[in-house]
Order: C-alpha cells, then sequence, then structure tokens
C-alpha cells in the first residue's frame, strides 16, 4: 500500500458543526470554510518548503562533486602538460608487474535507514501511536530479555541476517578444513580456489 | 397566510441565498486553486528529482573518467 507522503490538512472544510446559537448559518459555514482554507494554505506552504529544501539539498551536493571534480580536471590538465614521451623509458618487467587499473567501486550502503528518513516520514511515525511500554515487566522476567523485543523487534531482520552470515562464514571455515585433512597432497590445488588470479597486462597475453 | 408570508421574506432570503452561492463559488475557485498548486508541486518535484538523477549519472561516469585518466597519468609519472 503506498504511503501518503504529505497530506494537506484539514482535510474537510465545512463538516464542522455549527454551533446553536448562530441564527445566520450560511454566513457560518462561509467564514469557518475561510478559515479552514488559510490552514490548508498554511500547510501548503509548508510542504512547499520541504519539497524545495529536499531538492536544494540534492543539488547542494551535487555542486560540491561537481567543485571536486573541476579541481582534478585542473590539476590534471596542469600534468598533462608536464608529460614528455621522449624522457618516459618503459621496461617490459615494469609493466608486467605493476597491478592492473581496477576503479573504487563504491557501493550505496544503508540506503533506507535512520539517517537517510524524509522529515514528513519522520513526522507520520511521532504522530503514530507507541506501543505498549512493556519494558517495564522485563525486570521480572527469568530468562532476563527485553520485554518488548517478545511484542515489536526493530532490529530482528539485522539479527537474522548476522546469524547467517555468521553461519556462512563457519560452513566455510569448517569446508576448508575439510579439505585441508581429506586431502592433504592436493592443498596446492585447492589454494587458488581461495585466492583470487592476479589480472594479467594485455600486453603479457600478446608475447604468449 | 402562509403564501402572503413568503411572498414577503423572499427578497431578504433569496438574497441570502443567492449570496451564499457566491460565496460557494469563490471558495471553489480558492480549492482548485489550491489543488493547482498542489499538482504544480508534485509534478516540480517528480521533474527536478528525474533531471538530478541523470546529472548524478552524469557525474558517477564523469569521476570514474577521471580517476582512469589519473591513474594513467600518474603511472607515466612514476616511470619517469
Amino acid at each position: 500500500m503506498p504511503l501518503v507522503k504529505r497530506r494537506i490538512e484539514p482535510r474537510h472544510l465545512c463538516r464542522g458543526a455549527v454551533p446553536d446559537e448562530v441564527t445566520s448559518e450560511l454566513e457560518c459555514v462561509t467564514n469557518s470554510t475561510l478559515a479552514a482554507i488559510i490552514k490548508q494554505l498554511g500547510s501548503l506552504s509548508r510542504h512547499a518548503e520541504d519539497i524545495f529544501g529536499e531538492l536544494f539539498n540534492e543539488a547542494n551536493s551535487f555542486y560540491m562533486r561537481m567543485n571536486n571534480l573541476q579541481e582534478r580536471v585542473d590539476l590534471l590538465a596542469v600534468k598533462v602538460t608536464q608529460l614528455d614521451s621522449t624522457v618516459e623509458e618503459v621496461s617490459l618487467q615494469d609493466i608486467n608487474m605493476r597491478k592492473a587499473f581496477k576503479s573504487s567501486t563504491i557501493q550505496d550502503q544503508q540506503v533506507v535507514s535512520r539517517t537517510s528518513i524524509p522529515n514528513p516520514v519522520v513526522e507520520m511515525y511521532h504522530r503514530g501511536d507507541k506501543p505498549p511500554p512493556l519494558n517495564i515487566l522485563s525486570p521480572y522476567r527469568d530468562d532476563k530479555k527485553d520485554a518488548l523485543k517478545f511484542y515489536t523487534d526493530p532490529s530482528y531482520f539485522f539479527m537474522l541476517w548476522r546469524e547467517k552470515m555468521l553461519q556462512a562464514t563457519e560452513d566455510k571455515r569448517k569446508e576448508k578444513r575439510r579439505q585441508k585433512t581429506s586431502c592433504p597432497a592436493h592443498c596446492d590445488q585447492g589454494r587458488p580456489h581461495t585466492r583470487q588470479a592476479p589480472p594479467r597486462s594485455p600486453l603479457f597475453s600478446s608475447e604468449n | 397566510m402562509l403564501s402572503v408570508k413568503m411572498a414577503g421574506q423572499e427578497d431578504p432570503v433569496q438574497r441570502e441565498i443567492h449570496q451564499d452561492w457566491a460565496n460557494r463559488e469563490y471558495i471553489e475557485v480558492i480549492t482548485s486553486s489550491i489543488k493547482k498548486i498542489a499538482d504544480f508541486l508534485n509534478s516540480f518535484d517528480m521533474s527536478c528529482r528525474s533531471r538530478l538523477a541523470t546529472l548524478n549519472e552524469k557525474l558517477t561516469a564523469l569521476e570514474r573518467r577521471i580517476e582512469y585518466i589519473e591513474a594513467r597519468v600518474t603511472k607515466g609519472e612514476t616511470l619517469t
């Protein structure tokens, strides 16, 4: 079910009850509707400010990145003019010894976390009901566990993933131990499976 | 008796009803404008986000290219 991110309050303009002592009901309804419209305009302007704020923050981060890139490009431009192909001596052994270039692959982590939550969703979260205060019963438990965790546990999925990872590493360790004990003669063959082969440069392969 | 009373009250009542209709039309104009503003804000937000996402992709590609060129140029320097 999609979550409504921003809601303009009040939703209904003329649903309030008319007071008993009012004679001109139509005027009363009109006035209360206009007052609700003014509240709606206030809510709308707050949401608009939030929207523009989010867009501004994102554009600002791109501006910083672009500035950084511009500095790097300027440095490169200077460096490139200083390079001289006649002076450089490249030996074939040196090319083979050097590690091949690997770009830094930055993976986004914790994208949907507490720190990246947008403001209207935080407000919605705080408007919600709190869970019942079951943690006051924690001192009376025999197993010394947090009583609220039996009702709601935010860290449940992380703990599950952690258990899975620990189990996976334990299984790999057992597998390695089994390989070592079962086939000691082939332990040299077994090594490339655990270690990554170093990348070869194209010059070396063309020589062969 | 009732019809005479109704005829006498017709003008102020009718006036009040006409005024109410005019007020409601005014309120309707304002609320439809509010809805248009909300629609505009949503579409502006979406279009801005898609443009910023395109910009982000281009920036990432540029960063990777510059990293590669830096590695090439720096290699040349160390060999001298």
